[in-house]
């Protein structure tokens, strides 16, 4: 490298490391207000069918199994929680794991659209990331397209007889990738540039964003394997009250 | 310091070319000095408890919660539909002195919270202002790795409607959450018949939610203690193992919560005592004014300009 060269990449560096650092968590959640009030709905609608579906199917798991419902009311509580804990990313930003990818692996994509809801509410009220009018739009790319994502990835893994810990790695880093890329539509849709248009309004949120997400799924897609051996270990019974394990063991 | 930073450019890039550049590196530099100033003097309390205990301080607090929502939500829908920055302006102060005047949540609380989502404000507002072009044009243009930087003049006008709306909704939001505690929400939203299986499962998320992080808490201490988060590698292994046996012992404490409901009876239903906040006249007075205000602005500036 000439002198010149070094010296841009060591500034470079340095802004991308400033860049993590200074970013809160939950950056992703798009904030109160800044979609137009016609996206808001749209999207708002998007989501409805598959909560409806996802509603569909705990009301049925719970007729059974009425204990179900408390465990996924933990597993909702867990998922507002992790917001809280702190992951470890390379310059030390305080990006959190999403668990979404988690969630749906243990739980299934749809009952994971109604918890993502009730999280994303949460944390719109109790912590203020997010907001009531984007409330349709993060829970179609957190909720609903992450979550349905890591699930079709993880179940074709499965039927590819890959191996189960990188399925679960790709489920997880794949389902937290869209997620940011889903945002990232929304926002271009949203305000596409002057003169780009769309595209050039994508473009920049992308590569905005890239910068904390892309790390942050690699890392959560580890975290995730790691969890999710360890639970099969741990907490067998209550994996297998969640219908995890029957459809596994096969 | 950096969100300081994004601050004074994003101002900068608003006022460029429309201010003389020294009033514009002053806007710049005020941005910058009001961002930075919170941010050195408060002492850190982001523990994620506090907008949950304002809002049970707030004097607002015995407001029925669907005034309060429906009244957040309007001023909400009526800033994003006015489009213009003098009605955000005018929200956005509205419905900071509600919070911090008529229901007593310190101003500085208030400014902190204000702060945290306004981050990722200020990052998306590079995207919407700088544009990547390959003739020079617009207000500004940087050469930058071949292309040019340009600021459109157009982009100028979008970013300020955008950002000044976000704003004030921000604001309007903060009026909700901090006045309105969950279970009043929750109970509000089971009155206009939102499915009973969410609102059950509302109600025990936000009590799990408690319980949880006091066992979260607890972990994070202890691992902290023990240089859990000492190197990289450390760190990754104490969340893995922080995240795995938080959900197992979540598990664990629902298998014995749903022992302890069914031998008090529990058959799928959750009953709560609630507190009756009865409607006052002047409830709904005050809340129709806050709405009035913004929108006979709002359609003046519209007579105005048509």
């Amino acid at each position: 490298m000439k002198p010149m060269e070094r010296r841009l990449f060591g500034l470079t560096l340095v802004l991308a490391a400033a860049f993590c650092l200074a970013v809160p968590a939950g950056a992703m959640h798009i904030m109160e207000g800044y979609l137009p009030l016609s996206h808001s709905v749209v999207w708002g609608v998007v989501c409805l069918p598959f909560l409806v579906l996802g509603i569909a199917r705990i009301r049925k798991i719970v007729e059974t199994h009425r204990k179900t419902l408390l465990l996924l009311a933990m597993a909702g509580a867990y998922c507002f929680l992790l917001s809280a804990l702190k992951l470890p990313s390379v310059s030390g930003s305080s990006s959190h794991p999403t668990g979404t990818g988690l969630g749906a692996i243990l739980f299934g994509p749809a009952p994971m659209a109604v918890l993502g809801l009730i999280v994303l509410l949460f944390q719109a009220v109790l912590l203020a990331h997010g907001g009531l009018t984007t409330l349709g739009a993060n829970t179609f790319s957190m909720a609903i397209a992450g979550p349905f994502v890591s699930f079709g990835v993880y179940a074709l893994c499965r039927k590819l007889h890959v191996n189960r810990k990188i399925g679960v790695f790709l489920a997880a880093a794949l389902g937290d990738l869209l997620t940011y890329v889903v945002t990232s539509i929304q926002l271009a849709l949203a305000h596409p540039s002057a003169t780009g248009g769309f595209v050039g309004s994508l473009t920049e949120f992308l590569g905005i964003f890239a910068v904390t997400q892309v790390p942050l799924a690699i890392v959560e897609g580890l975290l995730t394997v790691v969890v999710v051996l360890a639970l099969e270990n741990l907490a067998r019974p209550e994996l297998k009250e969640l219908g995890y394990l029957g459809g596994a063991a096969a | 310091m950096l969100r300081a930073l994004l601050g004074a450019v994003i101002v900068w890039g608003l006022a460029v070319g429309r201010l003389s550049p020294a009033l514009a590196l002053i806007a710049a530099a005020i941005a910058a000095g009001l961002l930075w100033l919170p941010l050195r003097h408060g002492h850190s309390h982001d523990d994620w408890t506090a907008i949950d205990y304002y809002a049970l301080q707030s004097r607002l607090h015995s407001v029925p919660a669907g005034l309060k929502a429906l009244t957040a939500l309007a001023l909400i829908v009526l800033t994003l539909a006015a489009r213009s920055p003098l009605v955000s302006l005018l929200v956005w102060v509205l419905t900071a002195a509600v919070t911090v005047l008529a229901g007593r949540t310190p101003a500085r609380t208030w400014a902190r919270l204000f702060l945290t989502p306004l981050t990722f404000v200020l990052l998306s507002g590079l995207a919407l202002l700088f544009d990547f072009d390959a003739v020079p044009g617009g207000v500004v243009s940087l050469p930058c790795f071949g292309v040019y930087l340009t600021i459109p003049a157009q982009a100028q006008t979008s970013t300020l409607v955008i950002l000044t709306g976000a704003a004030a909704s921000v604001s309007c939001l903060y009026a909700l959450c901090l006045s309105t505690p969950m279970p009043q929400l929750i109970a509000a939203l089971g009155r206009v018949h939102v499915p009973e299986l969410l609102i059950e499962l509302m109600y025990l998320i936000y009590r799990y939610i408690f319980v949880l992080s006091g066992t979260l808490s607890q972990m994070k201490i202890a691992a902290a203690a023990r240089l859990g988060y000492g190197t990289f590698r450390r760190s990754f292994t104490t969340t893995a193992s922080i995240m795995t046996s938080l959900l197992v012992s979540s598990f664990q404490r629902a298998s014995a919560s749903f022992d302890a409901m069914q031998s008090r009876c529990y058959e799928g239903k959750l009953r709560f005592l609630e507190q009756k906040s009865p409607l006052r006249a002047g409830h709904l007075g005050s809340a129709a004014v806050l709405v009035a205000l913004p929108l006979a602005a709002a359609l003046l500036e519209r007579l105005g300009r048509g």
